[in-house]
């Protein structure tokens, strides 16, 4: 039977000449093709393309608290995430109060890029890969990374016990600009990823509702000397509280000091009198779009 | 998941095209009656193939399948020219259908184009690459595709097209029956055996796939899917007609499952049909 069905179509052929399209176009070419009145998505079918604009899936907005070292709370503020349709994060709000000082992380998260896949509007499949339980970015922030650096676990996570007890270490170069003075950036070094828990449970004071899927991980990063963490977002430590169904980050942390987001003199007297710093994120309110 | 699923669709196409070339063992003069379409207009054609579809019960049919063929009505009316189009233009078959359940998303899309190729252009360059393929050893397991324009969707999703059941042909009435078994993994995961029938209906194609068993979130994020395609000779050339009912298990996010679910169709479909034309 299979050399049969192999050989059907050599028969078929062979058993054709360039004077048998005669037979097949006589009486096509009486016949007309109808106009393409639909295309534009008018009249009872409802068009669409994948060239379409990216639209927010998900608008979160998290309350920020950065506390020193030794836990003394610093800094409060609230940022507003966008989750884009094609995995990209925008950035339209992030401002924290600090002492006499105002901090607006928005412009340093979303300058060249936001977290994933180069930033609103950017084309995420060219810059992302993902080798079936990570997905890692080559570029962002400005920077471009070699391998692609290790950003999310997920996001669509289906089966959470794949990621039990999980760790992995890679080691990168970054090069690229700074993306708020411009200046050129290089170095290497290594994320390490370490999955605290696959499957718990999150719940804060403000957002009813427990998440009962949560993928727990951190990712810390070493080298990168000289390199700003803005610069291809290298902080000292990312710890993600992923649920992952419904998909929600209800809590992000993040491990750095001030001068990651603020350049020059006023980044250094901040680190000087404040060092290093934790910047916790927790939800306070989400929407989810449905169209 | 779906850029699978357009390869299997572009592999039932290749079949169904190949099949449709004329009865083998006579020539093409000694055929020609069943070709003589006289000068029906596209949707003439189109729907006495519907209805026929509709009213059969034997495979092909849509008797049985969830998947709405809105009466074939508006057939041509969004056909883009293969030769013109970097991507695919999609139709919504009605506005998305909202599942009662929440975690499923019901998405129902058609796309029409017209191949530029006449039927036995078409099916003499795959009977040729099936030639090759015989002399290479054979046409069983995994399906090799060299889709170009798909190259940056492998970043971040395997996939694996293996025939289960070679196409299994019937010259007396013109039909084929087959089984493959799509394979994806990264972003997103998921394995279906699908089931694909189709037949020569009054000198036009139509093709059914469907998944043969539903599947769980963990198991694959396409709990089900439906596809009918529809070739139909035309003036001069080859018209397609893909109606595609897709079940998805919603992860939350619905808004950017549904562009991926876009984008991946786009994208897989034109590299599934680039792969066609290459031959």
């Amino acid at each position: 039977m299979k050399l049969f069905a192999l050989l059907l179509p050599i028969l078929i052929v062979s058993g054709c000449n360039r004077d048998d399209e005669k037979v097949f176009k006589s009486n096509g070419n009486s016949e007309k093709k109808p106009l393409q009145t639909l295309l534009n998505g008018t009249e009872g079918m409802k068009g669409f393309d994948a060239t379409a604009e990216v639209k927010t899936a998900a608008t979160v907005t998290y309350l920020m608290k950065v506390t020193s070292e030794s836990g003394v709370a610093l800094c409060n503020g609230e940022a507003t995430v966008k989750i884009m349709t094609n995995f990209s994060m925008s950035f339209p709000k992030a401002e924290i109060a600090c002492l006499s000082l105002t901090v607006n992380l928005a412009k340093a998260l979303d300058t060249g890029g936001a977290a994933l896949g180069g930033g609103e509007g950017a084309d995420p499949a060219s810059s992302i890969t993902h080798d079936g339980k990570v997905l890692s970015v080559k570029t962002l922030a400005g920077t471009s990374f070699d391998p692609p650096r290790p950003m999310l676990l997920g996001p669509i996570v289906q089966d959470p016990t794949i990621y039990k007890n999980f760790k992995q270490t890679t080691q990168h170069t970054l090069s690229g600009k700074d993306p708020e003075t411009g200046a050129a950036v290089s170095g290497s070094g290594a994320f390490k990823i370490n999955v605290i828990d696959h499957k718990t449970t999150y719940k804060n004071n403000f957002v009813e509702e427990e998440f009962d899927s949560i993928l727990h991980w951190e990712i810390t990063t070493t080298g990168f000397k000289g390199v700003p963490a803005k610069s291809g977002l290298v902080f000292d430590r990312m710890e993600w509280l992923w649920n992952t169904r419904p998909i929600m980050i209800p809590k992000i942390s993040i491990t750095g000091r001030l001068s990651d987001f603020i350049s020059g003199e006023a980044g250094a007297n901040a680190d000087m009198l404040l060092g290093t710093l934790k910047i916790d994120l927790q939800v306070k309110e989400y929407k989810i779009e449905k169209n | 998941m779906l850029h699978a699923l357009t390869k299997t669709i572009a592999l039932a196409a290749s079949i169904a095209a190949m099949s449709s070339c004329g009865a083998p063992n006579k020539s093409a003069g000694e055929v020609a009656h069943l070709f003589e379409t006289g000068t029906d207009s596209l949707q003439t054609k189109e729907n006495n193939l519907c209805t026929q579809l509709q009213t059969r019960d034997a495979a092909p049919t849509v008797k049985g399948l969830s998947i709405d063929l809105n009466g074939c009505r508006d057939a041509g009316l969004a056909a883009l020219e293969y030769k013109k189009v970097d991507g695919f233009h999609f139709v919504g078959l009605e506005d998305d259908v909202s599942s009662k359940d929440e975690k499923i998303i019901h998405r129902s899309v058609r796309s029409q184009i017209w191949l530029n190729k006449s039927l036995l252009g078409f099916a003499s360059a795959i009977s040729n690459q099936m030639k090759k393929k015989a002399e290479s050893g054979g046409n069983t397991g995994e399906v090799q595709h060299s889709d170009s324009a798909a190259n940056k969707m492998q970043n971040i999703a395997k996939t694996k097209v293996t025939i289960i059941k070679e196409p299994k042909i019937d010259l007396k009435d013109f039909s084929f029956n087959a089984l493959i078994n799509f394979n994806v993994t990264g972003v997103i995961n998921g394995d279906h055996d699908i089931e694909i029938d189709g037949k020569l209906i009054d000198n036009m194609f139509a093709v059914t796939l469907k998944t043969t068993e539903d599947r769980t979130f963990k198991q694959s994020l396409l709990q089900n899917f439906t596809a009918v395609i529809l070739i139909v000779p035309h003036a001069s050339d080859l018209y397609m007609d893909m109606f595609v009912d897709l079940n998805i298990h919603n992860p939350g996010l619905e808004t950017l499952v549904k562009d991926q679910i876009d984008t991946f169709l786009s994208t897989g479909l034109k590299a599934a049909i680039d792969s066609l034309m290459a031959l």
